[in-house]
């Protein structure tokens, strides 16, 4: 019997009858140091590279002598689990917002709105008996003093601009502030509605909108609204029944959208406008103790977008789509702004802009460029159509897993995925489709990094009078070349597909001729399908970045190896391998040397950058003459030097120390492992790197 | 103290007195609620004279001395009111050899030169549309004639003058247009544009004041239609 750690010879026949095809997992370093026997006589020892002979060493001449080598065995390393990184803590604010932040000063206490004028100033109403309206630049503008705009008015209550007129609600009167001589005060108060009357003693808040105005009134334990055009003044007047402190804004197709405060089921929205039989009401959030304030950001004949801010520094997005049923109303929470919200308005720009209570610090909130949002849903029949502000990646969201639908049962994925051509909108199915006034979230599933806002959007459907039945999507093809592909710049730079997303050309079986087993091409996707042994490259590789995605089922393992040379039994007798692990599932994962990114038993990564099980994980694997860099989901793994001293101590302590062909090849084949379990590739490619 | 009505055949404009910043606060006109009325309009034309405005019916409610301040259920005049206006509607259209009273919205006011404009309109039984605009101005004897004893003898120095200008646009031909005035004073001066309805001296404080119930006539022409009413300091409408 040898010293510890080295079985008996009767112990290394009994397992290299047992053990079958040789596995490089789930087996001891003494095991494999046993099995490991290479079938060449003369192998070079492990200290020199291929094709060089280290003096003064002795060479052990068979594989039975070779198996009685006295192999120096590292204490194995502790079982533990590789750490998770710290998450990332999420930003406080979605971050396709902007927040840009000014100062305002000189300003009366009692402003009641504000309104954005020209060249960056704004217009702030102040309120009671012969009130004001000032012209105000923020802190730092020369000429930054307010100065009176308008005076005279009667308990104002709001005031908007809107393509360049500007109008206060005051008692009783809907009035236009004109300057006509263009020297930034009004010189003309013109009457566009009277609302006199008790039940217009107190007026909240006004919106105008292509023609037409719509103007809040608290009255008695409750709110009324007033709908009227402003050339002849006629209105139309809306109960909305319970509602309280209601602010309005404008919405499409000459409507409004309502909110009023929270009660003890929540905040509610109101759609009123000319049309009787397209008003509805509807609550939208959760309960909430604050008052909401909400302005229009964007819209078209048949949707509108909103911010909301409350008074808790909470910022949401809501949007209205028509639908032949009625309506859509999505409501996603943005995130955390840091001052109170308690007057807001639109400028042209599509900006939303809001002042706190002491009427002095202004906000505006502005689209961050290239960052994706959701700006709205569509509902049919067999699902939900997500409408993003920014397209999608060339190749993101189209894998069902991708995306999360929850309903009252649950969550589950969609059953299938569309996404548009332009990328601008997916269309989640979901068999029977969204239910009637039923509220579903759909949110991508990714890390902050690299996906949508994370915060779930509630989808609520609304039905009015006039709604008809929702239409069916009818799926689209999947456009050829998304994936797989290579951009200008990627050909520019030498990059090469070794995978075509249809076939296995390049790519065979290592050991074997003929047509490959066990791998397919599937849906763009490289997938192992059965046994057949690992997946070479027919090409050689001596220094190279490699990219590619991958995929694994729960438990599964799998590797990428260069440097691969024919004529072994295995892959990973010569070639160094980056793993692919299910960290959680499989006993590999409890070891961070074996764990997924790791340069297999030599050099462990710090934390698990892998994505949730299920979704694909993203690889730059670079090789450049002696120097290895392992990166995943873009996190340095690993790197290290071949043939190194270093590098050299850490082979004579694994495994692969009984391996004297390991790691020594300078160029070679790129393999992609077959263990057995279920792995997917795709977006493979390879830049060569001359030296 | 003479009283009387001076019937002038004058036919000039007056200019417009540019008083500037002139005015006794600031803001001079402003809008609010007065004695029931839930929307009128005020403007303190001088220290000594200011005006209120019905807008619903587009009239005159009062005229008055002094300030304003903020009251519970809306503006209270601190001291005493010269005059006070018609109640109700005031507009009558004549058409057709008939009269009747019209719908007269007010449209808004306009400040102009340090000087207020109001904007009425109404609406013929025709579906015709009147655009009217009355500038309310303070004056003074002297600032109406330079010899004021020589306009009247009872047109003395020391009088608050209130002048009410009317421009009219858009009357159809055939069609006149008729204000309703009312006002308590020491004495009015026209053009021969007034149809005296009532008229009468009253004895007010020791005073000998006139009270008028006229028709101030606005034809067709496109010009300024002008009447001036002078109060004696201290007078109370009532």
């Amino acid at each position: 019997m040898k010293t510890r750690g080295v079985l008996s010879f009767a112990a290394i026949v009994v397992c290299a009858a047992s053990c079958g095809t040789p596995q490089a997992s789930n087996a001891s370093p003494v095991a494999d140091a046993a099995v490991a026997a290479p079938t060449s006589a003369a192998a070079p020892s492990a200290e020199a590279p291929v094709g060089e002979t280290k003096p003064n060493v002795p060479e052990p001449a068979t594989h039975a002598e070779r198996a009685k080598v006295e192999v120096p065995i590292a204490p194995v390393a502790p079982r533990r689990l590789t750490p998770r990184k710290p998450p990332t803590m999420p930003p406080s604010l979605d971050p396709a917002l902007t927040i840009e932040h000014q100062r305002l000063e000189g300003l009366p206490n009692d402003v009641v709105g504000f309104a954005p004028y020209s060249n960056g100033r704004w217009l702030v109403a102040s309120g009671g008996a012969r009130a004001s309206v000032w012209l105000v630049a923020p802190a730092g503008i020369v000429h930054a003093e307010p100065r009176v705009f308008a005076s005279g008015l009667d308990h104002p209550s709001a005031i908007v601009a809107d393509g360049g007129r500007i109008f206060v609600l005051q008692r009783g009167e809907l009035t236009e502030l004109v300057d006509r001589d263009g020297d930034d005060v009004a010189d003309d108060y013109r009457v566009v509605a009277e609302l006199a009357g008790r039940e217009f003693s107190k007026p909240r808040d006004l919106a105008v909108d292509r023609g037409l105005f719509a103007a809040t009134f608290d009255t008695d334990g409750s709110s009324l609204a007033v709908v009227g055009s402003l050339t002849d003044g006629r209105t139309t007047i809306h109960d909305l029944r319970g509602a309280r402190k209601a602010r309005v804004a404008p919405g499409f197709d000459g409507a409004f959208l309502v909110l009023s405060d929270a009660d003890e089921a929540g905040n509610r929205v109101h759609w009123i406008g000319t049309v009787p039989e397209r008003t509805w009401s509807s609550q939208l959030f959760q309960a909430t103790p604050d008052s909401a304030v909400l302005a229009r950001t964007e819209s078209t004949d048949a949707s509108a977008g909103y911010l909301i801010a409350w008074e808790h520094r909470q910022l949401a997005r809501v949007a209205v789509q028509s639908s032949p049923s009625g309506c859509d109303v999505t409501l996603q929470y943005a995130g955390s702004i840091d001052s109170d919200a308690k007057f807001c308005a639109a400028t042209v720009g599509g900006e939303f802009a809001f002042l706190d209570a002491a009427a002095s610090n202004l906000a505006i909130v502005r689209p961050t460029p290239g960052v994706s949002a959701v700006r709205g849903t569509r509902s049919f029949a067999n699902g939900i159509e997500l409408q993003l502000s920014e397209p999608l990646a060339n190749d993101q969201g189209w894998e069902r897993e991708y995306w999360a639908v929850v309903e009252n049962d649950g969550v589950r994925w969609p059953d299938w995925v569309s996404v548009a051509d332009d990328r601008r909108s997916v269309f989640l199915a979901n068999e029977p489709g969204v239910p009637d006034g039923a509220q579903c979230k759909a949110y991508m599933l990714g890390d902050f990094d690299h996906s949508l806002w994370f915060n779930p959007l509630s989808i609520r459907r609304v039905r009015t009078q006039v709604g008809a039945e929702l239409l069916r999507f009818e799926r689209r093809p999947m456009p050829t070349g998304i994936r797989n592909a290579l951009s200008e710049a990627e050909h520019a730079g030498g990059w090469r597909l070794l995978f075509d997303g249809v076939s296995t050309a390049g790519w065979r079986n290592y050991g074997k001729d003929g047509p490959v087993e066990g791998w397919a091409a599937e849906n763009g996707e490289l997938v192992r399908v059965g046994d057949g042994g690992d997946l070479v490259t027919e090409e050689e590789f001596a220094s190279f970045e490699l990219e590619l995605d991958w995929r694994i089922g729960s438990g599964g393992n799998s590797g990428i190896l260069f440097h691969v040379v024919d004529g072994f039994d295995a892959v990973w007798r010569t070639g160094p391998e980056m793993q692919i692990l299910d960290n959680q599932e499989h006993p590999d994962g409890q070891n961070s040397l074996t764990s997924a990114g790791s340069n297999y038993a030599l050099n462990a990564p710090e934390f698990d950058d892998t994505r949730p099980i299920g979704a694909w994980n993203h690889v730059n694997l670079l090789v450049d003459g002696a120097h290895v860099e392992h990166w995943l989901n873009g996190e340095k793994q690993c790197e290290y030097e071949l043939w190194s001293d270093d590098w050299r101590a850490r082979v004579a302590a694994s495994k692969f120390a009984a391996m004297p062909d390991y790691g020594l090849a300078k160029t070679g084949r790129i393999a992609l492992q077959n263990h057995g379990d279920r792995v997917r590739f795709k977006n493979v490619k390879v830049r060569p790197i001359a030296r | 103290m003479n009283s009387g009505v001076v019937l002038l055949a004058l036919c000039a404009a007056l200019v417009p007195v540019d008083r500037g910043g002139d005015r006794p606060s600031d803001p001079w006109v402003f809008r609010g609620a007065w004695n029931g009325h839930e929307r009128v309009l005020v403007a303190r034309l001088a220290g000594d004279l200011g005006v209120i405005y019905d807008l619903e019916h587009a009239s005159m409610l009062t005229a008055f001395a002094g300030d304003v301040r903020d009251g519970e259920h809306g503006f209270e005049i601190d001291a005493a009111r010269y005059t006070d206006g018609p109640e109700g509607a005031v507009w009558w259209i004549e058409e057709g050899g008939s009269a009747k009273l019209a719908d007269a919205r007010f449209k808004g006011h306009r400040l102009q030169n340090g000087q207020v404009t109001l904007r009425y309109e109404l609406v013929t039984e025709s579906g015709a549309r009147i655009q009217i605009e009355e500038t309310p101005e303070f004056e003074t004897p002297e600032s109406f004639d330079a010899d004021p004893s020589s306009v009247a003898p009872w047109l003395v120095p020391g009088l608050i003058g209130l002048r009410r200008s009317f421009k009219a646009t858009g009357i159809p031909p055939g069609v006149r247009v008729a204000l309703l005035v009312r006002a308590r004073c020491v004495g009015y001066v026209d053009y021969d544009r007034i149809l005296p309805e009532g008229e009468r001296e009253i004895e007010v404080g020791g005073k000998t004041l006139r009270e008028l119930y006229a028709r101030l006539l606005i034809e067709p022409d496109n010009g300024t239609h002008e009447i001036h009413f002078f109060f004696e300091p201290g007078q109370e409408a009532k």
